[in-house]
């Protein structure tokens, strides 16, 4: 169903944009060279063109670089001084002094000697210094990169109190160390890409080779070299690009600020894509259960977090199934409710204007309304917030006949267990209005055919060929050793079906600890 | 464009063959707990008594009002119909707990029937409704008693009636159960009775011994110890008090037993061309209260008190049994079903003059009483010495 849709409402539009960026041609002339840039960086202030003449030896040269995205420091100690003040070495003539620059007098760890003007102006637009010499069409780009980037911290969505509490940062090199320091092994593998005809966001595909599938990594890299778009400022556009069903609320894409759950992902053969300037990474194929699964499930004691699990499985339910079943049993099914909470419920919609359902809504909506506008708002105007919301929510609406008191609770209740799954919220909220109306429509029938259809749903959902729901129904002990409950560690011999399937066995033996 | 078309289809199904089409506001109905159903002979109608509860919120605090509303018509749909003028909304009967029906219903066995079938038929009234036999002369008066804890008399019947473990005076029968009895051979239907009893200065509405029913007519009453002895026959006693009353050198003394458990087991036995009932109770109590300094508890005080219980208890069996044969002539213990589960060739030939052969049946009853323990004290009171 969601194919079809898809294909009548996106259509099928991919034709290509022209590459816009502008010709250049290099010259021997270091003047010439120098206007062509200055004519291709024109209105752009921050680019600095400094010339350097040696006092040894006879060289005239242009250094190109844009102020702040490099380490000035650098640049001085290891570019400009040793090029103002170094001896010219015997053998250096005319022809070669380009070489000698870049082995012997430059300290660069990165240096590379570039013809292509196209590649010199990424380079200085990432932040590499390009040195243009007098007499050579071609030109030295050196690493003295060196922008401001923020401190690694704990990433605020994804607390945990128990593990490691680095985050990813906005800077893609950072974050690739960050995943590299976690697995220190030959076969993780980085594959660097471009996407964004515009903003040229570097993307960087990680797995783990002999662990991942290769079908799966193919099929990555055939969906991320599809991508035609202008710009790319965050994970995020990539995953809705490259989406498996782009119409469904449940993401088959996941995603990540946290070092150690992408570690935990490739070691289990899934492939993450990290993205320049953004912490979120995402990780695929993602399935159903993962929503469920907190990292901190794996650092804590098999028996706690099984407990966590299926509460977040209750909650699930919970958030998604309390005004639908409400509103059925209040308007369809007065027989299913105890006599004693029939009377109080009675009692309490008495005088009041609204159908259930109309409440429900009310309710449900002032709710995300004070979510959303708490998430926004900056901190000291958040706390507003939580009072008048407090009184929306509260007594205040009751007393004054504008819902009754029994939908305060529930839509409360509602509320709070959606936070289980933080990363179910979205789904859950759509979810919970196709639930709601349907048993509005319909009763205990229509919520019924719901989550038939839910679930129809879910089954047919595929993340790069894996079974979004899989193991989900089997009841093999190894199959759902890391689904409803999260099994010992001891216990957990082999990778997730279909997903680590090339190399399954995550270890031999049981290694059951032995009472001591 | 074929799946978007199956979908539809597939939608308005699910409109369509729904049964659950009835959408109501909780608060669009008025929520019946109990209803008394009377007979007027002289205008042939039908008069329903109806207690309705009124929830409301005053000052934050639920209250729960109740209303009785009487309505007349020439059957018991009728007559509910009727109450929609007096309600202002429509009757809801899902939580109805109890159905009184006055002696002049029970001894009309049309409008008994169609009082049945009638709630056996609809489909909001729910089959483990309570049905209750007024002693009263209208049925209707008890649903105007005072009450004492709950503020809903036909609430406080349904506590009474579920309560019945301890007291043995009354049992309770669902809806389903008498209509069960009703409709199988074999079987004749019971019910408890309720009638109005003062207390301090109040008007209460008191469970108390069974009426006995032949088909759909009552024949007779029985009062609370027989209602117990019933009970014993039935295998529905669970707890409750025997007092044995023993004659001692000086004076006569009474021995209370409180029982844990009973087991009845009735089997027929066919010789020589007759059909023989058999019971067989096996009852296990504690010496709960002791009158007198005599030793009870011992060995040989166990015993005496164990031979009297069982006499005593056969006693009451076989003279309620005998009073239901002679006087009212009804099944009511289910000996022809048992007959027909055990000898079922034998209940075909007898089944259609089962009416003479119930009154002449053959019982043999046989107690047994096991005496587990006396409580806390192993010792009677010692006074003086």
């Amino acid at each position: 169903m969601f194919r079809i849709l898809k294909d009548t409402i996106l259509g099928v539009n991919n034709k290509k944009q022209p590459n816009r960026t502008k010709d250049i041609e290099l010259t021997k002339s270091l003047e010439k060279n120098i206007s062509e840039f200055k004519r291709i960086f024109k209105g752009n202030e921050t680019v600095i063109f400094r010339n350097i003449e040696s006092n040894q030896w006879d060289i005239k040269c242009c250094i190109i670089f844009i102020d702040g995205m490099i380490n000035k420091s650098d640049l001085h100690k290891n570019v400009i001084y040793p090029i103002m003040n170094s001896i010219p070495p015997q053998k250096a003539d005319k022809q070669n002094i380009l070489e000698v620059l870049e082995k012997k007098i430059i300290n660069a760890s990165d240096i590379k000697n570039e013809k292509d003007a196209n590649e010199m102006i990424m380079a200085i637009l990432y932040g590499n210094a390009v040195l243009l010499l007098d007499g050579f069409s071609g030109g030295l780009v050196i690493d003295v990169k060196g922008w401001e980037q923020r401190a690694i911290t704990e990433p605020s969505v994804e607390q945990v109190v128990r593990g490691p509490r680095e985050g990813f940062t906005e800077t893609i090199m950072t974050n690739l160390t960050l995943i590299r320091r976690k697995i220190l092994s030959a076969d993780l593998k980085f594959q660097f890409k471009e996407i964004g005809v515009r903003t040229k966001t570097k993307i960087c595909v990680c797995y783990i080779e002999g662990l991942a599938n290769e079908k799966i990594i193919k099929e990555v890299h055939k969906r991320l070299d599809d991508i035609q778009i202008d710009s790319i400022l965050e994970s995020g556009y990539i995953e809705e690009l490259i989406q498996d069903a782009p119409l469904s609320p449940f993401p088959t894409i996941s995603h990540t600020e946290r070092p150690d759950i992408v570690a935990a992902n490739l070691l289990e053969g899934r492939i993450a894509i990290v993205v320049d300037g953004t912490p979120t990474v995402l990780t695929l194929p993602c399935l159903f259960v993962e929503y469920f699964q907190a990292n901190e499930d794996y650092y804590n004691t098999f028996i706690y977090a099984s407990i966590n699990r299926l509460i977040k499985f209750f909650g699930f339910f919970l958030t998604t199934s309390i005004p639908a079943i409400y509103v059925a049993l209040a308007t369809f099914h007065q027989e299913m409710i105890p006599t004693p909470l029939i009377l109080s419920i009675s009692a309490s919609r008495e005088g009041v204007p609204f159908p259930t359902i109309v409440e429900a809504i009310i309710m449900l909506l002032a709710f995300e309304i004070l979510r959303e506008g708490g998430i926004r708002l900056p901190a000291p105007i958040g706390a507003t917030i939580g009072f008048v919301g407090a009184i929306i929510l509260g007594q205040a609406a009751v007393q004054a006949r504008f819902v009754s008191a029994p939908i305060v609770i529930l839509i409360a209740l509602t509320g709070i267990s959606q936070f289980l799954a933080p990363k179910m919220i979205g789904p859950a909220i759509i979810v919970r209005f196709i639930f709601l109306f349907l048993s509005a429509f319909l009763g205990l029938y229509g919520y019924i055919f719901g989550v038939i259809g839910l679930f129809i749903h879910l089954m047919s959902l595929r993340s790069f060929g894996v079974p979004y729901m899989i193991s989900i129904g089997s009841i093999k002990m190894q199959d759902i050793k890391d689904t409803a409950i999260r099994a010992p560690w001891w216990y957990m011999y082999y990778r997730p079906k279909l997903i680590g399937q090339k190399n399954p066995i995550r270890k031999k033996d049981s290694q059951i600890p032995e009472k001591r | 464009m074929k799946k978007i078309i199956f979908i539809f289809i597939i939608l308005i199904q699910v409109v369509i063959t729904s049964g659950c089409w009835n959408y109501k506001e909780i608060n669009d109905v008025s929520i019946a707990a109990g209803i008394a159903v009377d007979y007027d002979k002289e205008k042939d109608k039908v008069i329903s008594t109806t207690e309705i509860v009124y929830p409301m919120v005053t000052n934050g605090e639920t209250k729960i009002q109740p209303e009785v509303i009487k309505a007349e018509g020439r059957n018991i749909f009728e007559s509910i119909r009727n109450m929609i003028p007096l309600t202002g909304k429509k009757v809801f009967w899902a939580h109805a707990k109890v159905i009184i029906i006055s002696e002049e219903v029970a001894k009309n066995e049309d409008i008994l029937i169609s009082l049945i079938d009638f709630a056996k038929r609809d489909a909001e009234y729910r089959d483990d409704i309570w049905v209750i036999l007024s002693k009263e002369k209208t049925a209707g008066e008890i649903l105007k008693t005072d009450v004492m804890i709950q503020d809903i008399v036909s609430f406080q019947l349904e506590d009474i009636l579920k309560n019945e473990k301890g007291v043995e005076k009354y049992h309770s029968v669902p809806l389903w159960k008498f209509a069960d009895d009703l409709s199988s051979e074999g079987i004749e239907p019971t019910l408890p009775t309720v009638g109005i009893a003062s207390y301090k200065d109040k008007k209460i509405a008191q469970m108390y011994g069974t009426g006995v029913f032949k088909g759909a007519k009552l024949v007779g009453w029985l009062n609370g110890d027989e209602t117990k002895s019933f009970l014993f026959i039935m295998g529905k006693i669970n707890g409750g008090v025997i007092i044995v009353n023993k004659d001692t050198s000086k004076r006569p003394v009474r021995i209370g037993l409180e029982i844990f458990k009973n087991k009845t087991k009735i089997k027929s036995i066919y010789e020589d061309g007759e059909i023989k009932i058999k019971i067989n109770t096996k009852t296990t109590v504690n010496i709960n209260e002791l009158e007198s300094q005599i030793d009870f508890i011992s060995e040989q005080g166990r015993s005496i008190v164990k031979k009297e219980a069982e006499k005593l208890m056969e006693n009451k069996i076989k003279n309620l049994i005998k009073k239901v044969q002679k006087e009212y002539d009804s099944d009511i213990f289910g000996f022809g079903s048992v007959i027909e589960r055990e000898h079922p060739e034998i209940w075909k030939e007898i089944k259609n003059d089962w009416d003479k052969i119930f009154r002449d049946l053959k019982i043999e009853v046989k107690s047994e009483i096991k005496i587990r323990g006396s409580a806390l004290r192993s010792k009677p009171i010692k006074v003086g010495s």
